[in-house]
């Protein structure tokens, strides 16, 4: 698994519509702890799709903190 | 019961918009912005589901440029306390609603300088006048969209050519068309866009916001409120990307909820299709008032240059004397006076006595104009 961090929740609300727009598996989880993050809500994928995330989020002109994988 | 008050608070709501309410308030219920569980997951996608039909109502292209607040006052105060600094210009029209005006006039007494341009007495603006009062000091242009005395719609597109050729800010208070008119934010040049959610939105009272285009430098728009965000949270400093800036402590879940469904709803409708019914029902209303002996009539008279709302007075009878007669005769729900727009009643020559407005909105009838008409023609024959 891994996760996107996201510097408001609204930004992961959107981040989760366009993943599922194509049919990426992303769910809207409370940031890991051990996790540095600004906001309270992560979305988490399966690793394999890092890159497709990476792209999808930049098309979608999303700004992210990190992705971490778990 | 006929209600024309739609220019103070949109009523009845589509079933829709309480069903919303009541289904946040007994299966959502958290706080939408903060927490990570289910719940909260839930609450936030309430909110930004509002957030991206209203982008999709204005024609913006960023759901995170629509920032919330209680409503279109607390939006124009934002801008207006946010951007002007002492010894910049703003320029605004003579029929501006006070949420507009006295925000200014504050400011000017702290040394913003303001050009008023004049409207004629049926509330219309030439973009011309507005251009001749630019000076190299002029930061912004603020305008009401549409009257909420007489309901004539300024030239907002061709004013927001002008600001756009002069790289000035463009305000635009859509208080009293947002949801019963067309609004395009891209195409007619518009920097910031403050709404209300229960007028024509067709939401609750206590919601409304301001649409932040992407000519706004945000360092420049200073935030009314600072506070808690649930981002940035190691930090004791305001975030500085949108919407946060600008939405410090909780916003109304419920509230957002009710205004989403409002939102959805007049989507599905259409709002050119809004707008035709308007224009149809305004256009009985003028005909049947224009028949009526002693009913003086404000305005341009035009139902396609305006809004659905329609001032006008009874000669020899008080504002307030026919109000009060048709709340108690008729059943009939108005407003009278001077609609917290002295200077639109100055502009179009009935301060400080003030007018009757009836303001229909999308779910009054045919037959409610016609009974009103009946109603007003049996008080104006005494």
């Amino acid at each position: 698994m891994a996760v996107v961090l996201f510097r408001n929740t609204q930004a992961a609300i959107r981040a989760e519509q366009v993943l599922q727009s194509v049919g990426v598996q992303g769910k809207l989880i409370p940031t890991p702890r051990q996790l540095s993050a600004e906001c309270g809500m992560a979305l988490r994928f399966p690793r394999s799709d890092s890159e497709r995330v990476r792209t999808l989020l930049a098309q979608a002109g999303l700004t992210f903190q990190a992705i971490h994988e778990l | 019961m006929i209600y024309l008050d739609n220019a103070a608070s949109g009523w009845p709501k589509p079933p829709a918009v309480g069903q919303a309410m009541a289904h946040f308030m007994e299966q959502v219920g958290a706080n939408p912005g903060r927490s990570g569980h289910r719940l909260a997951v839930e609450a936030a996608r309430t909110v930004y589901g509002a957030r991206e039909d209203l982008a999709t109502l204005f024609g913006a292209n960023d759901p995170l440029r629509i920032v919330f607040g209680l409503n279109a006052t607390e939006a124009l105060n934002l801008a207006l306390l946010g951007l002007l600094r002492p010894g910049d210009h703003a320029i605004t029209s003579s029929m501006e609603h006070n949420s507009v005006m006295r925000p200014l006039r504050a400011l000017q007494r702290q040394g913003v300088e303001l050009s008023i341009v004049h409207c004629s007495p049926q509330g219309v603006l030439d973009p011309l006048a507005v251009e001749a009062e630019i000076r190299p000091n002029t930061r912004l242009i603020a305008l009401i969209h549409a009257s909420n005395v007489v309901g004539t719609l300024l030239p907002v597109s061709a004013v927001g050519r002008i600001a756009r050729r002069y790289d000035l800010l463009f305000l635009v208070d859509a208080a009293q068309t947002a949801g019963a008119y067309p609004i395009d934010v891209e195409a007619q040049d518009i920097d910031l866009l403050a709404f209300t959610g229960h007028k024509a939105l067709l939401g609750p009272q206590g919601t409304g916001g301001l649409y932040i285009g992407p000519r706004v430098a945000l360092d420049e728009l200073r935030p009314l409120v600072r506070g808690g965000t649930g981002s940035r949270s190691e930090a004791e400093e305001q975030p500085d990307f949108l919407p946060d800036r600008y939405e410090s402590g909780t916003l109304s879940g419920v509230g957002l909820a009710g205004l989403a469904a409002g939102v959805r709803y007049l989507l599905d409708e259409g709002v050119a299709r809004v707008r035709e019914y308007e224009v149809e029902l305004t256009r009985r209303l003028l005909a049947g008032l224009q028949r009526i002996p002693r009913a003086i009539l404000y305005g341009s008279g035009d139902a396609e240059r305006q809004i659905a709302t329609v001032s006008f007075n009874v000669a020899g009878l008080q504002p307030s004397d026919v109000g009060l007669r048709l709340d108690e005769e008729f059943d009939i729900m108005c407003r009278v006076g001077l609609h917290c727009s002295p200077g639109a009643h100055r502009t179009i020559g009935t301060f400080p006595g003030g007018t009757v407005r009836w303001s229909l909105g999308y779910l009054n009838t045919v037959d409610e104009v016609d009974a009103a008409l009946d109603a007003l023609d049996k008080i104006a024959r005494g």
